[in-house]
């Protein structure tokens, strides 16, 4: 599976990177954008199986980016993880058609039951 | 308007899940340097309508680096960049700042987040602000948690235009 990481911060990628290992997912390809319009970019180019996206970036957040490839009727997997994860954030996020919010601080127990409930 | 002494609760809560959480506090060293060192740090901003706080995480350098070598899963003697070292600091506050806003959602849900700012140096905070602060040791790194709250009205004298 091919999973798209966006992040604004480098270490919070290296984080994400990190904790897909510990849950398992250390034998799957990874790609990094450090935007949304980034991380459309990648989506359009590489493909991905799965995006794990921040919420707050510069240039172009998170839920613009998930809009935008809604605009498109592209319906690649799509979940946040951010440091923000009220319930209204959440609602909008499903609204808008993600799969998952993951908020931070998160573990590797976590993400595994997350992932494990959204994919096949 | 959010009492002061409730941000700093909910920052020194928050950075001591996300310590616990990510760093491996076992192998950090202290990294202090000396008192007087030059302080090293970062901050972030919540806004809404009825409430304006600045949460700020300073150490010194070395301490900072010492955090941030910790986030990152560096060895503890691994040379750290400042680019990389304020992009790490950075991210910790805007974690604890997420965490705070959530924590505090009940009492304002219009806060909004600023991207985090690292900085070297002195920070001073606004004038007319509420200022309240803490030590907190975050294994054996010293550092400093300051919130300065306060909505900050400014009302100017309209001006008369030149003849």
């Amino acid at each position: 599976m091919k999973i798209l990481i966006v992040d604004d911060s480098k270490a919070m990628r290296m984080i994400v990177k990190r904790t897909l290992r510990q849950a398992g997912y250390g034998d799957h390809e990874f790609a990094e954008a450090v935007d949304g319009s980034n991380g459309y970019e990648q989506v359009c180019d590489w493909k991905p199986d799965l995006v794990l996206s921040d919420w707050n970036m510069p240039n172009m957040s998170g839920l613009e980016f998930l809009q935008k490839l809604k605009a498109d009727r592209n319906n690649v997997r799509f979940g946040f993880i951010t440091s923000e994860g009220t319930a209204e954030m959440r609602q909008v996020a499903q609204e808008n058609g993600a799969m998952f919010l993951i908020s931070k601080p998160f573990t590797a127990d976590t993400v595994k039951e997350t992932l494990r409930k959204a994919l096949p | 308007m959010i009492p002061a002494e409730d941000w700093l609760d909910a920052t020194t809560k928050s950075l001591l899940e996300v310590a616990n959480t990510y760093f491996d506090l076992s192998t950090m060293e202290a990294g202090s340097g000396a008192a007087d060192a030059p302080k090293c740090g970062a901050m972030i901003g919540l806004a809404s309508e009825d409430n304006t706080v600045q949460l700020m995480l300073i150490s010194t350098r070395l301490g900072s680096e010492s955090l941030g070598r910790a986030l990152l899963g560096f060895d503890s003697d691994e040379a750290i960049e400042t680019g990389d070292l304020a992009d790490a600091i950075g991210e910790i506050v805007n974690i604890v700042a997420g965490m705070v806003k959530t924590a505090v959602h009940d009492q304002d849900d219009a806060l909004n987040l600023t991207l985090p700012t690292f900085f070297e140096g002195t920070v001073e905070p606004l004038a007319g602000q509420v200022v309240l602060e803490t030590m907190l040791k975050i294994g054996p790194v010293e550092t400093r948690v300051v919130v300065s709250s306060g909505v900050r009205r400014v009302t100017r004298k309209p001006r008369s235009s030149a003849a």
